[in-house]
């Protein structure tokens, strides 16, 4: 069979390696590596790429898939668009972090308002971005980007639902809900209710670092519905080498099931 | 370019409005300056509306009636001409129950008498309209003429054509005073002073101020709030057209309106209120939006939520003033509360009809330009391959949600009235406006702005006002 995977990160390696003993299959991934949001880098991952590539895994990095109808993948790269048949799409294309509105967090909308990723990403070029940022959100984004910017100078006031696994070196508020935002040109205050009363914490950055959502942005296989597409996009493993495991556990688990239909 | 300091024509407000104004005296021989408070135009009400072209708005008669009227068969033709995202989809006015639908009987008599097309429905007729409308309406009313546009990108081509044909835009730059004299009007502002023979008075929410400054009307403008809820296009998609509550004495009401961009908005809400500048949204709204769209389509009510977001319509003692100055010969006032977008082309042909009346001398330019290039959209493009042949940067996807190409940003960051922050290229191409909400995009178009405006990292603007670093 033909089955396309979407995403060369460690759960999109995982599906393709354990696929790829039956099947014939290609990975894509929009970034012209492999890794993901773990990064090209990361020696596991580059293990991990020398697997599937020694099972006859073949890859189309740099390219974006755009659209599926169930028989074809629509890519788009700057060499031209592609059409890839297949009979399956496994996507991997990762998480995120929630958005304000899956947060529910209201108020004004000023500068200053970054998902994690995005403050990670910009924290990269090393500058010290923000000196008083409010860290919204458990888990490693969280953990990640606290570490950043305490290394810059910066300090961090983190809101989390437990507060034994962050770093000693912010602020931790706990139980915290009805989160909004104050401030016109960027932001000057992040408000929350503690035990029914208002906190008003005065910081230049919210950061919103979780709960961890899976990206999805390929039309025709966006939500659940469909038999023809299968999502592998665990929200709440971290490492490589856990999230290969899942890819390939999820993949086994799928082959097995469809080999007692068949 | 004319020289900035002095023109024909100074337009006060880069709004839709201002915007229209500067692209219709573009294509004539006068010379014209626009002046924008904040650092892009489109801000405040033009970026935050629910992008109808409408058919219909108020009384029978009134010439914002008339500029509708005029403007409403026109949209195919600009859209084109202009290279604007617009559908005429259509309407569904929706009644649920007795006393709304007999509401419903005077509204399709007022819109008649507007000369716009309407036909009260019955519930089954308003069912095949719109599949996903509840199955408690009562009666309803269907507008086939009702449109859907998008405001940011019309009021961004108005200007981009104004400044093609040679109109000054002056960003970033606030009036402070306007002083008349025998030739026409000395205006300082924070930045230097300009003269002009003709002032056309567009600032919105600010139009009472600069009309108190200038001499002219005592009227009152201030800001409306309306709050918005955008729902992801996975659900908008099924929408067919737009949805509006049956309007009350005193409110047009909140409803469902798909966008060009495949999503839908749910709002506004109407709070007048004080500070121009507060736009927040607060959850119990929120929840009221979603909780009444609900009753007009049941199925919004667990759609995915990207965004919700305010803006400040400018509301006065007046919802509409477009005429010179009862005071001031050389003023004229241009200003809609609700309607904006939608009388923008005929209120450009009026306002110069009474700057000529006035005594302008404006003949219709012969090598003025009318239509714009067109910029392709890689996610609605037909044949993507022939735009990544063209432009290998079109294969370049940087925004995973919305599909938007490196091609479209950079042509929004090079365009005639560039993008210079990361919101400005949201505007312009939709970038981070899907539903992650830039978390994968962001960082990216963040070093392309700051590349583009030579700022750095921590210096490059992200919203209009404030920079990504502090």
């Amino acid at each position: 069979m033909r089955i396309t995977v979407v995403g060369a990160g460690a759960s999109g390696l995982g599906c393709a390696v354990e696929l790829a003993r039956e099947n014939n299959v290609t990975v894509v991934d929009r970034l012209p590596v492999p890794g993901g949001e773990t990064g090209w880098q990361n020696p596991e991952i580059q293990a991990f790429f020398k697997t599937a590539k020694e099972l006859g895994v073949s890859f189309e990095l740099g390219s974006m898939a755009t659209h599926w109808d169930g028989t074809t993948l629509l890519t788009v790269s700057p060499l031209g668009t592609q059409k890839i048949k297949s009979e399956y799409l496994f996507f991997a294309g990762g998480i995120r972090p929630a958005t304000s509105a899956e947060i529910g967090l209201t108020g004004d909308r000023p500068a200053g308002l970054f998902p994690a990723t995005v403050a990670l990403h910009l924290l990269e070029s090393g500058v010290l971005l923000w000196r008083n940022a409010v860290v919204v959100g458990d888990g490693h984004w969280a953990s990640k980007t606290i570490e950043v910017i305490t290394k810059l100078g910066g300090k961090c006031t983190s809101i989390v639902s437990d507060d034994t696994e962050m770093e000693a070196t912010s602020r931790n508020i706990v139980n915290a809900s009805n989160f909004r935002v104050r401030g016109t040109t960027r932001v000057e205050i992040f408000e929350c209710d503690v035990a029914k009363k208002t906190l008003s914490i005065e910081c230049d950055a919210v950061i919103l670092a979780g709960p961890a959502h899976p990206n999805r942005n390929i039309d025709g296989a966006l939500t659940d519905f469909g038999t023809k597409h299968i999502f592998v996009q665990s929200t709440t493993l971290v490492s490589p080498k856990s999230r290969f495991e899942h890819g390939r556990i999820e993949a086994r688990i799928w082959a097995d099931a469809l080999g007692e239909i068949t | 370019m004319p020289n900035s300091n002095s023109a024909d024509v100074l337009i006060i407000g880069g709004g839709v409005l201002g915007c229209a104004v500067a692209e219709r005296l573009s294509r004539t021989t006068a010379s014209v300056i626009l002046i924008e408070a904040e650092s892009d135009v489109a801000e405040h009400a033009s970026k935050g509306n629910a992008g109808v072209a409408v058919s219909y708005y108020g009384a029978p008669g009134s010439q914002q009636t008339n500029l509708i009227n005029l403007s409403n068969p026109l949209w195919e033709e600009i859209s084109k001409r202009l290279n604007v995202p617009y559908r005429r989809i259509g309407g569904l006015m929706v009644a649920l129950n007795e006393e709304e639908a007999h509401h419903l009987v005077g509204t399709v008599d007022e819109i008649l008498q507007c000369g716009v097309n309407a036909k009260l429905v019955t519930p089954a007729e308003a069912l095949q309209l719109e599949p996903l409308v509840t199955t408690k309406i009562v009666r309803g009313i269907s507008m086939p003429d009702e449109g859907i546009i998008d405001p940011i990108r019309l009021t961004t081509a108005y200007a981009s054509l104004a400044a093609k044909n040679g109109v000054c835009f002056r960003l970033n730059e606030r009036v402070l005073s306007i002083e008349h004299n025998a030739d026409g009007s000395l205006i300082r502002t924070d930045q230097g002073t300009i003269e002009a023979r003709f002032i056309v008075n567009a600032a919105g929410v600010a139009a009472a101020e600069i009309s108190a400054m200038s001499g002219g009307e005592n009227f009152t403008t201030f800001p409306r709030k309306g709050q918005y809820v955008v729902l992801d296009r996975t659900y908008a998609h099924k929408l067919s057209r737009i949805v509006f509550s049956t309007h009350s004495p005193t409110t047009k009401g909140s409803n469902v309106v798909p966008t060009t961009h495949g999503s839908a908005l749910l709002g506004p809400t109407a709070k007048d209120q004080i500070d121009p500048d507060d736009k927040s949204t607060d959850t119990e709204t929120i929840e009221w939006i979603i909780s009444n769209a609900a009753k007009l389509v049941p199925s919004t009510w667990d759609a995915p939520v990207i965004k919700t977001f305010a803006a400040n319509r400018p509301a006065g003692d007046e919802i509409h003033r477009l005429r010179v100055d009862k005071n001031i010969a050389n003023l004229i006032h241009v200003t809609d509360r609700s309607a904006g977008v939608s009388i923008s082309p005929a209120a450009g042909e009026l306002t110069l009809e009474l700057l000529r009346a006035a005594g302008l001398d404006a003949e219709d330019s012969k090598s003025a330009i009318a239509v714009l290039p067109k910029i392709g959209s890689l996610r609605l493009s037909q044949n993507p391959e022939d735009l990544v042949k063209d432009n290998p940067l079109y294969g370049q996807v940087v925004c995973a949600c919305e599909f938007v190409s490196a091609a479209e940003i950079q042509a929004a960051l090079e365009s005639p009235i560039p993008a210079t922050s990361i919101d400005g290229v949201r505007k312009r191409t939709g970038a981070g406006y899907g539903r992650c909400q830039g978390s994968l995009c962001l960082a990216g178009i963040s070093f392309l702005t700051a590349i583009a405006t030579q700022s750095g990292p921590g210096t490059v603007l992200q919203t209009s006002r404030g920079t990504v670093g502090s």
